[in-house]
């Protein structure tokens, strides 16, 4: 079916995806800036951090490796694997958006997002959509990009007035706790997490932190062999 | 760390997000994702979040004696239990904390 919609209207349709997810991106939003102050980086910093990676999760680890005195290319490293997820997004929205200018390539390989692909997804397997799928994709893109500098930087503001004899920043770690349930789906993915912690936990002394890389990989190359000795079909 | 290693560690993580991003979106055709590679991606934020959360709960400021300074394991592990009943970030943190400090007012 060809779009009945205009192209102000498709990108403000976009842009309305945001609302069902504001109960997730605002939250997390501040928590984001709250828990990388609380992890010792300075709010100037924090600004920079949330404007250079526009990702909460890679965020997060990077402010408590840098708490952790990591190594500069561990923190790299560790916020790269957890950006990587990136890729198949990319993979997957591409072909519904057509020929696009090079600008527009531009905005769209900074502002793409969990939710924005999340919701722009939905929106484009439907039959019947009559929406302009780059507008729609623009707009959803934007107004994730502007609720979450805006809620990151509160969070950063509200973070730096939190005494650090509040433990606040056991925070960071229960976040990432928090993020990783939802990827325990299957038992190799179980097992991966499990194997990966213990790894982490015994090679805890390394130096700069090489632990957690050697831990994610231990973990990674257990969830490949258990799901393909398996056989397993994922979609 | 300083400003300098600060501003390169982050236009690194920023550049190379960005390439992750735009991979499929700058290079056309060029470029497809094979069945092994995402079988390895599908793996990698349960083997990299376990591996950033187990050790904090674990060592806090260098506790390694086995009873004392263990406030984070038992915290850690309530809000895991929390974690995977609610899948809630919110319910987790807030039990996990709720749990710290409790733990650290009574022992």
């Amino acid at each position: 079916m060809q779009p009945t919609q205009s192209t102000k209207a498709s990108f403000f349709a976009g842009a309305g995806t945001i609302l069902p997810v504001m109960p997730g991106i605002v939250p997390f939003g501040m928590l984001t800036g709250v828990v990388t102050v609380s992890a010792g980086v300075a709010p100037l910093k924090a600004i920079i951090m949330t404007f250079f990676m526009f990702a909460g999760a890679a965020q997060v680890s990077v402010a408590q490796l840098m708490s952790e005195n990591s190594s500069a290319i561990v923190i790299v490293a560790t916020a790269l694997m957890i950006n990587l997820r990136f890729i198949m997004y990319s993979a997957s929205i591409t072909p519904y958006l057509g020929p696009m200018n090079f600008w527009t390539k531009i905005y769209i390989s900074y502002t793409l997002s969990d939710q924005a692909y999340a919701t722009s997804i939905v929106e484009f397997k439907k039959k019947d959509s009559p929406f302009q799928r780059l507008p729609f994709f623009f707009g959803a893109c934007a107004a994730l990009w502007s609720l979450w500098m805006i809620t990151a930087t509160c969070g950063i503001f509200f973070g730096a007035l939190i005494p650090p004899e509040w433990s606040f920043d056991f925070a960071v770690p229960l976040t990432f706790l928090a993020l990783l349930i939802p990827n325990l789906n299957d038992s190799p993915s179980i097992a991966a997490s499990i194997v990966a912690a213990i790894v982490a936990i015994i090679c805890v002394s390394l130096p700069y932190n090489t632990g957690l890389m050697i831990g994610t990989f231990a973990g990674i190359a257990t969830g490949v062999l258990l799901s393909s000795r398996k056989g397993v079909k994922h979609g | 760390m300083d400003n300098l290693t600060f501003i390169i560690t982050i236009s690194a993580i920023g550049l190379g997000t960005f390439l992750m991003r735009g991979s499929f979106i700058l290079s056309a055709d060029r470029f497809k994702l094979n069945e092994k590679f995402t079988n390895i991606l599908r793996f990698i934020p349960a083997s990299v979040l376990a591996a950033l959360v187990a050790p904090s709960f674990f060592y806090h400021q260098g506790t390694v004696a086995p009873l004392q300074g263990k406030e984070r394991l038992v915290a850690g592990l309530i809000a895991l239990v929390i974690a995977s009943l609610t899948k809630n970030i919110f319910y987790t943190i807030f039990s996990g904390m709720a749990a710290l400090y409790g733990l650290q007012y009574f022992f």
